[in-house]
């Protein structure tokens, strides 16, 4: 094992006995162009993301370099064009318990196929999509990865702050970027950005792994935050949406006991921000909705075992409702009372 | 089952439309919240959209989501047992490949709703927060015209294009459709709202009721509507600070155009104007009235 290790670091895979999982899948894919069980691609970059080791083909330079034994491996292969019987079909995706496939030639020139959580194999299809391809791999596929992985992905930002992670969710357009920025220049690192990965200790406490060191945001963002775009990459050349790099201290590499959920909601009836903690049913409710980029009633039948995680989760953890107004974003009222609502 | 587009150019009564019909089909005893609308759909939701595409929008730029637009609404139809009134502000246009962005094997028929675009250019000036109403009228006139076309923070629609306001309602009336297309003018819901929303019930293959339908149409009033706003605000309202429902009127562009400006908008949208007769009195008889003889 520990010579594997070693080797894998060095740009060779284990040997096939030490990845029985991939081995068994090929066999039940059953098809001849997918029998390559081990990669044989140099893996030249490893990575930590989420708590993972990520040993990968591919340069991923928004993740932060690591050592160690390797939980996922990231190479480029043969990715088939549909599965056999998915269970989840969506335009981009289809799935079933163990098998993810992403068909995204004409946008990430790639279809992407994740596999029993320990494996993310990507079959390029044109050339020329490069930044795309890494948005769909460290977005999509990361989460699918983690829900194989019995890990619970929400869709969220989380700052780490003295008394736990903080996540701030909320639906599109409802400011969670913007409201974790403010929290972050009064001091908290950001832990996660879009992923907040939800696992547990052995004693059941809920924690928020740490994600990627950068946040994506828009230009109107960095504008509002004074963040000088000129030297940023853009997320895609074609988008007003930039990398924005988190520098040592800046982000948290560590893993945090998750604290409290604020689920940020731009309503027009309130003109000061209003805070309602969630218990019960509502509470539920609401965690499930946050499940990153799929609905809970989907998720539920190709992971059946998320309805127990998302209800433990739920009875660890402070979940609140955050209204605030539409028509003005009131960012430092809101951090300071979310400073007060941790310091209770 | 398939979907009824509830198409118009914005701020033409597509709201009114539906909370008329949430009313209608709710049939409840007090009105129906103004924020429940879009359970009905809104054709160009970010929401809506990722949760057929399974990709994250805001990655993708508005043509590649344009692309996926027709299959989403595929799902969409596929998913849903009952009739579907879905909300657009698009214009009835055609993908690259020569695709519609509304499938007719989705659809089961479209209203469109019409206003005089004198009074949608006073109306949508508040609404886009105009800093004046020229802009408005040449926006109007612009055949690059969209909605949300700026992405950014706040933003939970994509981007919609509109045309010209000429364009927009010849793209939805005048070329054949592959489904039915039932027209219903602002101002006739205003002046005869029993008439005009029976209609649209029929439309929609739903069973005409007179007594449901006048609760419908007492619990959509714009008072009703207004009042809501006032009280608990409306989630679809853009993020400045102009109220969504402000007049309700047909006419109203009379205290605040000039000459000009009427000239202006008149001589943009003659064909279309005249069409619904629309054209305000001295502008008919001159020589654009002529040529179409």
């Amino acid at each position: 094992m520990l010579l594997g290790q070693r080797l894998s670091q060095f740009g060779w895979h284990t040997t096939q006995s030490e990845r029985p999982l991939a081995t068994r899948s090929e066999g039940a894919q059953g098809q001849l162009s997918h029998r390559r069980a081990i990669p044989i691609a140099p893996y030249t970059f490893t990575y930590k993301a989420f708590g993972l080791t990520l040993s990968s083909a591919l340069a991923l330079p928004e993740l932060l370099p690591t050592t160690g034994a390797t939980d996922v491996h990231i190479y480029e292969g043969a990715a088939p064009p549909a599965l056999d019987s998915p269970n989840l079909r969506k335009i981009f995706y289809q799935a079933n318990k163990n098998r993810w496939l992403m068909t995204a030639e004409h946008i990430a020139g790639a279809r992407f196929l994740v596999r029993e959580g320990r494996e993310i194999v990507v079959e390029r299809t044109s050339a020329d999509h490069d930044d795309v391809l890494r948005l769909f791999l460290l977005g999509s596929c990361m989460g699918a990865l983690l829900f194989q992985r019995g890990t619970v992905p929400l869709h969220g930002t989380a700052v780490a702050t003295k008394r736990g992670a903080v996540v701030i969710a909320g639906g599109i357009g409802a400011g969670k970027s913007t409201l974790a920025l403010t929290l972050h220049q009064r001091g908290y690192p950001i832990l996660a950005d879009d992923i907040s990965a939800v696992n547990r200790r052995t004693d059941g406490t809920p924690v928020i792994e740490s994600g990627f060191p950068r946040l994506k945001l828009w230009a109107d963002t960095c504008r509002r935050f004074a963040i000088e775009t000129d030297d940023l990459p853009r997320i895609r050349p074609e988008l007003e949406k930039f990398h924005y790099p988190l520098k040592k201290g800046a982000f948290c590499a560590e893993p945090q006991p998750l604290r409290a959920v604020y689920l940020l909601s731009p309503t027009g009836s309130v003109t000061r921000p209003a805070f309602e903690p969630l218990t019960g049913v509502a509470k539920m409710k609401e965690l499930q909705a946050q499940l990153y980029k799929i609905p809970f009633r989907e998720a539920r039948q190709t992971w059946p075992r998320l309805f127990a995680d998302v209800g433990a989760l739920a009875r660890h953890t402070r979940v609140c409702l955050v209204e605030r107004p539409k028509n003005g974003f009131l960012l430092n009222e809101l951090a300071d009372l979310i400073e007060q609502d941790l310091a209770q | 089952m398939s979907i009824i587009w509830l198409a118009s150019y914005p701020k033409s009564g597509n709201t009114w439309l539906r909370a008329f019909l949430s009313n209608y089909l709710r049939d409840g005893d007090e009105p129906a919240n103004i924020n429940e609308l879009e359970k009905m759909g809104i054709a160009s939701s970010h929401s809506l959209f990722e949760r057929y595409a399974g990709v994250e929008s805001s990655d993708l730029t508005a043509d590649e989501i344009d692309t996926c637009r027709p299959e989403v609404y595929r799902m969409l139809a596929a998913a849903n047992e009952d009739v579907h009134f879905v909300k657009v502000h698009d214009a009835y246009t055609f993908l690259p490949d020569g695709r519609p962005l509304f499938p007719a094997q989705a659809t089961q028929g479209a209203v469109y709703i019409a206003r005089n675009p004198l009074d949608v250019a006073v109306s949508m000036r508040h609404h886009m927060n105009d800093t004046h109403i020229d802009k408005t009228i040449a926006r109007m006139a612009n055949p690059q015209a969209t909605l949300a076309a700026s992405v950014k923070c706040g933003n939970n629609q994509f981007r919609q294009k509109l045309l010209t306001w000429s364009e927009h309602v010849r793209s939805w009336l005048d070329a054949s459709k592959p489904f039915p297309v039932h027209l219903v003018r602002y101002e006739d819901m205003q002046q005869d709202p029993r008439i005009a929303f029976a209609q649209v019930v029929a439309f929609a293959g739903l069973p005409v009721n007179d007594v449901r339908l006048a609760k419908a149409i007492r619990f959509s009033r714009f008072e009703v509507l207004q009042q809501q706003e006032a009280e608990q605000g409306f989630r679809e309202q853009p993020g400045n600070h102009a109220t969504f429902f402000r007049q309700g009127q047909a006419g109203g562009w009379r205290e605040v155009l000039t000459n000009e400006q009427v000239t202006r908008i008149v001589s943009a949208h003659r064909d279309v104007m005249r069409r619904f007769g629309y054209l305000p009195e001295g502008a008919g008889d001159d020589s654009g009235m002529m040529n179409d003889e």
